[in-house]
């Protein structure tokens, strides 16, 4: 009697072997459901594998960009991904090719702090303004072949300039400081100006940051020291005008969806808001809290579906658009206080300038593998990030996903604040307990940040030269 | 109880011996603080006994002495050969002692030995006097005697340790079996004359299986290893092997509730098993266990060729030779008719049972050899035992009548004293019933009491009526076939005389018709099962799955049709292929460490600092942060009742996540797998598509006016068109459609794209912007 004899299916090598390794032969499967009764636990088990290889891979640091002083703004060229402009605090003006992290040129372009960078449409000039009232337009052919340290136009603001924009297609650009001026590039003079302060009221505080919509291009929008948020049209007047608690350090309008503007607050939070609810109560979408620290500058990816914030706790934040929360937190050892932050063109990474003279270059998605990939590799990542997804809800997946370490400063601040959030609304609720029903009303967090729409009917002076 | 007093004695004896060879080379007497009267007693009748002891046999000393001079095996001697040799001390004392002081010893050594000066002095100036008296001769004389003890005594000890030394197999192994051999016999004498005893001894081998068990020897051994290398060669080894397999399974075959494996057995089990031929093993051979033993030992077939029950196997077998209609029914009513023979005694249905008996004879004579053979085969167990059945619960009437027959030829007043047992028993059991059938809602008429009445009115019924309540054990696993059964035996037992009168019978058929309609019984029918096989066999019971696939099924049937003259049907290869894995023990190893892993977490109220001190490096007591424990009360697990499940109950989703409205479409989206081992690969790959693709290298330039305008001018419709290959093809050919998860997953995946499509379809709602009038415009 043999030892164990077990009847075998027999069958044709040339079904299942492979002729050469890089074939992939296919699995006969029977996908009837009552024959895997374990596919939801195991794709659970696959769920848990794949979200600990995420924290596993998580390295979003790519490198740095080294100035030698605190970083004060970037731009990025429009067409061209490789090619980034960085400004320092200092005045000099930085061309960078970022594929190679290298510096192509560098210029002494102000007199004090550069304190915005923006290119124009075409991608071969740009426009930068100083603490030196000067407005100047560089070349880029120009700086590409280096030793041309000349700009190619120079415009003179009677005012300090502490931000541009331009129009997306139109050869037009915003400045801001003490006013708001519509220029032409083709003209030495503003071509309008939206000046509140001629009306002799109280609103004359000097703006800080202005910003075209990329999308109806004719829109902008800016934040003045007053705490103020003002949208305008170029087409007629300013529209409206929301006044906050805090100041408002940066804005930035979502390139995908046109009435989505988001403002990087001092409160610590961003807020995002939906343009078409000006004129009613709830102008606040959605309120971005994470940060410990001003929120200095904000950046929209350029899908639209997420942005990134730069803030004084020295760290970056993503943020997706539809979350309360950030996605993830960026913080090296030493990094300082982030002042201004940039989405690449490509959605792949994040550029954050900070006052420690440096550049650095981020994964916007610290796990993502970069570079080419074969279509096998690409369907399994798919998979994995499908399972996140669907798994992402239960506690195990949720937590190792969720799981950053923080700097001991943020951890604590983020402590602090939690506890001073308590005992703010427990203070709340004790007054409103102690007082008669409805003298105490309760007001979302969405509106507390809101004192309300300044649309007093009142019309800025408009002073053309 | 008895072992106890053995190594009692056999300690007692040890140190009796050093003492008495200190007396003997002190030429002394013993003395004791011991009544003085009883000892004198003892001096008279010394000198005969002494004599006649010298004739103590060679080998009973021998084996004596070996365990003393073992003196640290010997416990572990004694429980292994339980109740090896049935020595008495003073049986003991007797041999060695050579003279005088024996008797007097036999008393003391129970005895704590105060020795009071006054009295020992008086008696050695006794002693002392008649030493004097006695004359040379004599001292001579008993110097010889005492040398030649000592000489012998010498001999036997270096004999044993050469014994003890020898490490030849073959001796060893006829050590062993000789010691069995008196072992069975010794219990065969001792369950004759001290049941109790027996009882124990019984209790004992238990003990012993449950070592061997626990050892795993059967499974490990050095032996077992060297067989399985020559195994491959070598087909006799191959066939030692199973057997040792065999012997392995039932070793550690954990013997759980005997009384209800063995009502198994007796009752139920019958026809049953027979059909199925892989459990043929198990109630066929009998392992070591005290149950199989004494179910054995009453079904020994009596030379007497009185009545006795037989085996349920055997008779399935007998009678599944002879007849295959309704063998199981002839079987039944067989037993039945045994019994109703033993039970009533009544002139009139002697003429049946003696017709019957007839036919039965021929059976029986088979029964014999096969039995006969088998206990050769296997260890040959000693007969007339029917005493397992004391500690049983008596339910099987056919034991207890197989044991009335033994007991009647053999010992009268013992079964007088088992019946009384078993009537103690049965009534508990019969309230045990009662209340069942309250419980299932027979109230109003009580078939047992009424059966109970009648028999009681009858001659012989009062037996009768318990054996009616052994047919509705509903204790029993085979519950359904057990009412099955007696429906057929009521209809043949009708025939009968003694049964016709019992109106009781409609009775009891009324109540298992309500049993069996009652859901409830049948829910009760199958937690017993659940309960009674629970037997939890360490081992994958292989369950071929016959699949509904067009591929010839070689391991099945079609294996079998291939080569009829392989007795081995595929199941059981299977089944043998898999018995060396411990899947189900490694599963129940994982499963304890989760529980563990869950119930740990000792919370203490202890402080420190009270009762002891504290500081930065010193850690409070285990005992007192045991003794302030808090024992948090939780839920139990959720696993607690599943045998066979994990429950992980970290993953537990305890709120409802955003994007789902209802918890079934959120359990919906889990169920439904969107890998490539569930689903097609065509499927696998629409479901995994990520929401945003974004193209390599390629700036991605905000969206524009002019695309927005077109959607807006071309309107809904050709939005509409751009999603539909995805979505339609989503609809129709996604292959689960029935399948909830599919279609959450549907809507889920749109609610997510239309994050991404959002600036598209929103744009119709863009101009809440407030343009300015034509005149107001500035120029450009």
């Amino acid at each position: 009697m043999s030892i164990k004899k077990i009847n075998v299916l027999s069958r044709n090598p040339d079904h299942y072997l492979r002729e050469t390794k890089h074939d992939i032969h296919k699995v006969q499967r029977n996908y009837d459901p009552a024959l895997h009764p374990f596919e939801a636990a195991r794709e659970y088990k696959l769920a848990m594998n794949s979200v600990k290889l995420e924290r596993v891979f998580a390295k979003p640091f790519v490198g740095s960009l080294d100035h030698t002083e605190a970083v004060s703004s970037l731009c990025r060229h429009p067409h061209r991904l490789s090619c980034a402009f960085t400004g320092t605090v200092e005045g000099e003006l930085r061309l960078w090719d970022l594929s190679k992290k290298k510096c192509e040129w560098m210029v002494q372009a102000h007199n004090g702090q550069i304190t915005s960078i923006v290119a124009a449409p075409d991608g071969n000039s740009f426009f930068t303004v100083g603490n030196d009232k000067t407005i100047k337009k560089w070349n880029l052919d120009k700086a590409k072949k280096g030793n041309q340290d000349l700009p190619v136009d120079t415009w003179l603001s009677d005012t300090i300039v502490t931000g541009i924009t331009h129009h997306r297609s139109r050869k037009e650009f915003i400045t801001c400081g003490e006013r708001v001026l519509l220029w032409d590039a083709s003209n030495k003079a503003p071509k309008f100006s939206y000046d509140w302060s001629t009306s002799g009221d109280k609103n004359d505080a000097s703006v800080a940051c202005v910003k075209f919509n990329q999308v109806e291009t004719s829109l902008f929008a800016s934040s003045d020291y007053a705490n103020n948020l003002v949208l305008y049209d170029t087409r007629g007047k300013e529209v409206k005008k929301l006044k906050m608690n805090m100041r408002i350090n940066a804005l930035a309008w979502n390139p995908m969806e046109a009435f989505i503007l988001t403002a990087a607050s001092e409160d610590y939070n961003v807020y995002t808001y939906d343009i078409r609810k000006f004129s009613k109560s709830q102008q606040v979408v959605n309120i971005h809290m994470g940060h410990t620290a001003a929120v200095l500058d904000v950046d929209y990816a350029p899908t639209g579906l997420e942005f990134c914030t730069a803030s004084y706790d020295k760290s970056i934040r993503i943020f997706r658009t539809e979350e309360g929360h950030s996605r993830d937190v960026y913080h090296t050892k030493r990094m300082f206080k982030v002042s201004c932050v940039l989405w690449s063109g490509d959605n792949k990474f994040i550029l954050s300038g900070s006052s420690d003279h440096n550049v650095r270059l981020w994964k916007a998605k610290s796990n993502e593998k970069l570079g080419i990939m074969r279509a096998r590799e690409r369907y399994a990542i798919n998979y994995a990030e499908e399972l996140k997804r669907k798994y992402g809800h239960f506690p195990q997946v949720k937590r190792i996903a969720r799981h950053r370490h923080l700097p001991q400063h943020i951890y604590n601040a983020k402590n602090e604040l939690r506890a001073m959030k308590e005992s703010r609304s427990r203070k709340e609720a004790n007054r409103r307990k102690h007082s008669t029903p409805g003298e105490v009303p309760h007001v979302s967090a969405r509106q507390k940040a809101v004192v309300g729409l300044q649309d007093d009917g009142v019309l800025p002076g408009t002073s053309s030269d | 109880m008895m072992v106890c007093d053995y190594e009692y004695g056999q300690m007692s004896e040890a140190k009796l011996f050093f003492r008495e060879k200190e007396e003997e080379e002190e030429q002394m007497f013993m003395v004791s603080g011991v009544s003085h009267s009883g000892m004198e007693e003892d001096n008279e009748g010394q000198k005969e006994e002494g004599e006649d002891q010298q004739h103590a046999s060679h080998a009973h000393l021998l084996s004596d002495i070996m365990k003393m001079s073992k003196k640290g095996k010997v416990e572990v001697d004694v429980r292994t050969s339980l109740a090896a040799s049935s020595l008495n001390t003073s049986h003991l004392l007797t041999r060695i002692l050579p003279s005088t002081s024996l008797r007097k010893n036999k008393h003391t050594y129970t005895l704590a030995v105060p020795v009071e000066k006054t009295v020992s002095r008086r008696e050695v100036e006794e002693e002392a006097g008649a030493r004097k008296a006695v004359s040379l001769q004599q001292v001579r004389e008993r110097n010889r005697e005492l040398w030649r003890q000592k000489e012998m005594k010498r001999r036997y000890e270096q004999k044993a340790r050469l014994m003890n030394k020898s490490k030849s197999r073959k001796h060893h192994r006829l050590l062993r079996r000789e010691r069995l051999k008196k072992q069975k016999a010794e219990l065969e004498e001792l369950h004759k004359t001290d049941p109790e005893a027996a009882l124990d001894g019984l209790q004992q081998l238990e003990r012993a299986r449950i070592e061997e068990r626990m050892s795993l020897r059967h499974k490990t051994s050095k032996w077992a290893h060297l067989q399985g290398l020559r195994a491959t060669t070598d087909k006799s080894v191959m066939a030692a092997l199973r057997e040792n397999q065999r012997m392995y399974k039932e070793l550690t075959g954990k013997a759980t509730q005997p009384v209800e494996s063995e009502e198994e057995e007796d009752v139920a089990e019958g026809g049953v098993h027979s059909q199925k031929g892989e459990e043929r093993v198990q109630c066929e051979a009998p392992a070591m266990s005290p149950a199989t033993l004494g179910s054995n030992i009453c079904l020994r077939p009596r030379p007497q060729r009185i009545h006795t029950r037989r085996s349920p196997s055997r008779a399935s077998r007998n009678s599944g030779k002879k007849s295959t209609g309704g063998s199981r029914q002839t079987g039944r009513l067989k037993n039945r008719l045994e019994a109703e023979r033993e039970e009533t005694r009544d002139g009139d249905a002697e003429m049946m049972d003696e017709e019957e008996g007839k036919t039965q004879e021929e059976e029986e004579e088979e029964e014999e050899k096969l039995e006969s053979e088998k206990l050769e085969s296997e260890k040959p167990v000693p007969e007339g035992h029917g005493l397992k059945t004391l500690t049983k619960q008596p339910k099987k009437k056919k034991n207890k009548k197989s044991m009335n027959s033994l007991d009647r030829t053999d010992q009268d007043q013992e079964a007088l004293s088992i019946d009384d047992l078993f009537d103690k028993v049965e009534i508990g059991i019969k309230n045990k019933v009662k209340k069942k059938l309250k419980r299932l809602g027979v109230h109003s008429q009580d078939p047992w009491t009424e059966v109970k009445k009648k028999g009681k009115k009858k001659k012989a019924a009062l037996t009768i009526a318990p054996s009616e309540i052994e047919e509705f054990d509903f204790t029993s696993t085979r519950n359904q076939e057990n009412i099955d059964e007696t429906k057929e035996r009521a209809g043949t037992v009708q025939a009968l005389e003694s049964l016709e009168e019992e109106g009781g019978m409609d009775k009891l058929q009324a109540a298992v018709q309500t049993l069996k309609g009652s859901p409830a019984s049948q829910g009760t029918l199958a937690t017993h099962k659940a309960k009674t096989q629970v037997d939890p066999n360490k081992f994958l019971q292989v369950e071929p799955k016959q699949l509904m696939t067009a591929l010839p099924d070689c391991v099945g049937e079609a294996g079998e049709a291939m080569e009829d003259t392989h007795t081995e049907t595929a199941e059981d290869i299977i089944r043998e292929a898999f018995s060396d894995d411990y899947l189900m023990e490694e599963f129940s190893v994982e499963k304890g460490e989760a529980v563990r892993k869950d119930q740990a977490g000792g919370l203490s109220a202890a402080m420190p600092g009270w009762g002891d001190w504290t500081g930065p490096n010193i850690q409070m007591s285990n005992t007192k942060r045991k003794r302030f424990g808090l024992r948090l009360p939780h839920a139990p697990r959720k696993d607690s009742r599943l045998g066979h499940v994990l429950y992980n109950e970290k993953a537990d989703v305890s709120e409802l996540p955003y994007p789902f409205k209802g918890v079934k479409d959120f359990e919906a989206s889990v169920r439904a797998p969107v890998g490539r081992l569930f689903v097609p690969e065509a499927v696998h790959k629409r479901l995994t598509a990520p929401p945003v693709v974004i193209k390599m290298s390629t700036v991605i330039q905000p969206m524009t006016e002019e695309e927005l305008l077109r959607h807006e001018r071309s309107g809904r419709g050709e939005a509409e068109v751009e999603d539909s290959p995805r979505e339609a093809s989503g609809g129709t050919e996604r292959p689960r459609e029935a399948s909830g998860g599919t279609q959450r997953k549907v809507g889920q995946r749109n609610s997510k794209r239309k994050v991404s499509q959002l600036g598209e379809r929103d744009v119709v709602a863009r101009p809440v912007i407030r343009t300015p009038t034509p005149g107001e415009a500035p120029e450009v």
